[in-house]
């Protein structure tokens, strides 16, 4: 009889892991990405790995976002997009999940404000209106700090509309 | 408004709202959040306690005088605090008294996994589960005016699931304050017999108003109940073809959203009180379809209560350990799930590079004596150290299983205790231990904070959530204890920690230690250490130490940048190659 249940999470559902190491404010972009999609009217949920597993220096945030959530739990191999902030990550995600990772002269480049880079390059992939992203990162950040934020982000998304566009 | 809270957060901010006065606990994962995130709210006086059973003590006096108090803790933490529980179900509460207990199923951060929803039913109190973030808060608001309404004290049962995702929830945001007055009612509040008798015989009249109360609740509901009339002959004929017809599954927390993940179709009775049952509700729904089962984390709870009421459940499908998810479930409903024994997932943490734990564990290593370990960041010192310590149990435990040990063995035995596990309830065993004439070492780790779960203050810090408060050293509470030999030592200088262990060990009775170091997280450092390469002999001694800074590169071992610069691997080296630098200073 139960040969007729049905796997369905939610397939409709978008899945985003977020990873990186200590520090690298994997949360906090994982909570913008989170609060745009409540700005913009979908349902949401997000969970990061806490308490013990902090101090083996990983972290991990996943969020689903859609009509409707159920679940809070993914397997990496279900992310439709995982963006990883640090390069020594291995995750087991499946050959269909579209990677958001900084080059080199990123990483260099935008030093501290990395994760709001990524941020921006992931928002290139998401119908989020603009004016929902902004409103999550202005809240985010004190004002002295969500103008460098706000630039990092725009070139992030930036750099990720160019990259689209020569494939 | 719409807004996205964890689980914790919506028990602060619905408990806030509630009119709370007083919101107690002790940190412990996954339930720590609860304090610290309704200690934001000026309008709340907020504690950390000593530990549990004072927290839901003090909260019962906040709950006696007329106003509502919060007690927030982890699944062990009740148990320290089940002996006040047992005895508020039979007094009663006069403001609301909510306990929001977070369990840990797969163990990501506890010494085990245990249900509380147990609770319920041996305290005999209300037990409400919500299955995410919107039904906390809302579910915390009900539980405190269940607890007035039934004289009870509720339970509000989350996991680490619920406790850890951020989900949305429709908040209002405004407080109502609440109080009533308080009369004495000796009948009602000492218990002492014979007055006992008549709180018992209350107690079953409270609990049966609650059984009565469900219904109504809102608190429970069905969902996609198929239209079929309640008496049908024995569940045949008149079904639908729809498998959400056939089947039924009764559920709760957050086992609900894996049932909406896995069979969308079937109908479900998701309960919001998990105890106590309405047994009218429960055979009605089971009357509605062909086949019922219950999907829950952990033991069977629910499913075992059902039973209990003449209603067949088809059962043995479901795992009854770890954490579950909808993975699971589906494997499990297919009858083709299997553990693999693989429950605590990726949780494999090691003391941090610059843990003023390494030293002493690395001279404990080298010595063969039974070590009585305890809960807190230390134990992770085994993942370093195999062997080092003997055995960890619970809050407090290693002190007198080190003077079981010595007086079983004849042989002086060791405890290591963290600070704030010292006075959680570390105090009344070195007490037993002075007055039965035990022969024991007590090394306490003075990290000056409690760091398993964060960084929380205690009273050994002289800090709290609310400002200053009184400090007490553990040097000043072991003296008055009466243990005559008590030696401070700094964490980081070896020979000091070797000589004070020695000379402790040669004590016949209770000796202490106290290994002082703040937690290497807490601490700023401008300096680090590197590997001169061309001196290095790479004997490997500074490796002895266990810090996860030194790592072995190629044919020689260098020092990455989680340095924190505290100098123990300086001590391990003979050849006297590792070097200082500061911070920011590229000459070598």
């Amino acid at each position: 009889m139960f040969n007729s249940v049905k796997k369905r999470q939610s397939r409709d559902n978008i899945k985003i892991i977020f990873a990186g190491r200590g520090g690298q404010g994997v949360l906090t972009v994982s909570s913008i990405c989170a609060h745009a999609f409540l700005y913009t009217g979908y349902d949401v949920k997000k969970s990061d790995i806490k308490g013990i597993a902090r101090r083996g220096g990983k972290v991990i945030s996943s969020l689903i976002a859609g009509e409707k959530v159920y679940s809070p739990k993914i397997n990496p191999e279900m992310a439709d997009i995982a963006v990883i902030l640090s390069q020594d990550i291995e995750l087991a995600l499946s050959e269909d999940t579209v990677l958001v990772l900084p080059t080199v002269e990123e990483i260099e480049r935008y030093h501290k404000s990395l994760n709001i880079f990524c941020l921006g390059k992931l928002s290139a992939l998401l119908d989020i209106p603009i004016r929902h992203w902004e409103q999550a990162i202005k809240e985010r950040f004190e004002d002295g700090v969500s103008g460098i934020n706000l630039t990092a982000f725009y070139d992030g998304r930036k750099s990720a509309k160019a990259q689209m566009s020569i494939i | 408004m719409k807004t996205l809270l964890t689980g914790n957060e919506a028990v602060a901010l619905g408990a806030y709202e509630a009119g709370v006065l007083v919101a107690t606990g002790y940190p412990g994962t996954p339930a720590t959040e609860i304090i610290e995130k309704i200690s934001i709210y000026p309008d709340v006086y907020t504690e950390w306690s000593v530990n549990e059973k004072t927290a839901l003590e003090l909260a019962s006096g906040v709950s006696l005088s007329g106003r509502r108090a919060l007690v927030a803790m982890k699944h062990v933490g009740l148990n320290v605090a089940s002996d006040p529980l047992m005895s508020l179900a039979y007094t009663g509460v006069n403001g609301g008294l909510v306990i929001a207990v977070s369990d840990d199923p797969g163990m990501w951060s506890s010494q085990n996994e245990q249900d509380s929803r147990l609770y319920g039913r041996i305290a005999h109190i209300p037990v409400l589960e919500p299955s995410d973030s919107e039904e906390a808060y809302v579910f915390v608001r009900e539980a405190f005016a269940m607890s007035e309404r039934f004289d009870l004290p509720v339970l509000l049962r989350l996991t680490r699931a619920i406790s850890h995702t951020s989900t949305v929830a429709d908040v209002n945001g405004k407080r109502k304050e609440y109080s009533k007055k308080y009369t004495v009612n000796t009948e009602k509040n000492v218990l002492l017999p014979p007055f006992t008798s008549e709180r018992r015989l209350s107690l079953q009249r409270r609990m049966e108003g609650v059984r009565q109360y469900i219904p109504s609740s809102g608190l429970n509901r069905i969902e996609n109940n198929p239209p079929l009339p309640p008496f049908s002959k024995g569940g045949k004929g008149g079904l639908s073809k729809n498998i959400g017809d056939d089947i039924g599954i009764i559920t709760s927390g957050i086992a609900y959203q894996y049932v909406k993940e896995v069979m969308p179709e079937a109908s479900v009775l998701k309960l919001g009180i998990v105890y106590p049952f309405n047994p009218q509700e429960i055979k009605e729904f089971a009357r509605s379809v062909k086949e019922l089962f219950v999907v829950e984390e952990l033991g069977p709870f629910i499913e075992d209560s059902i039973r209990a009421l003449g209603i067949k459940v088809r059962n043995g499908l479901l795992p009854e350990i770890g954490e579950m998810d909808q993975f699971i479930l589906g494997k499990a409903l297919m009858g083709n799930y299997t553990l693999t024994g693989e429950i605590c997932k990726d949780n494999h943490a090691t003391l941090c590079p610059g843990c003023p734990y390494l030293g002493v564990f690395y001279l404990l290593s080298k010595k063969s004596i039974f070590v009585g370990g305890d809960i807190g960041c230390y134990t992770l010192a085994v993942h370093t150290f195999p062997d080092v310590i003997d055995s960890t149990l619970c809050m407090g435990s290693g002190i007198s299983q080190a003077t079981g040990y010595s007086l079983s063995s004849g042989e002086k035995a060791v405890a290591v205790i963290g600070d704030s596990t010292f006075f959680h309830s570390g105090i009344p065993a070195v007490l037993n231990a002075l007055y039965n004439k035990a022969n024991i070492l007590i090394i306490i780790l003075d990290n000056h904070v409690i760091a398993m779960t964060g960084g929380q203050p205690h009273i050994g810090t002289g800090k709290g959530l609310m400002g200053y408060k009184k400090k007490q050293t553990i040097d000043d509470c072991l003296k008055g204890l009466g243990v005559d030999s008590v030696r401070r030592v700094d964490a980081y200088n070896l020979k000091q920690i070797n000589h004070a262990v020695r000379e402790g060990l040669s004590v016949k009775g209770v000796s202490a230690v106290i290994v002082d170091g703040e937690c290497i997280l807490k601490k700023k450092s401008d300096t680090q250490f590197y590997i001169d390469v061309e001196k290095c002999s790479f004997c490997g001694s500074c490796l002895l130490v266990g810090c996860k800074a030194i790592v072995r590169s190629d044919n020689s071992y260098i020092i990455t940048e989680d340095c924190k610069g505290c100098g123990l691997c300086v001590q391990l080296c003979e050849k006297k190659t590792i070097k200082r630098q500061y911070k920011n200073n590229l000459c070598r």
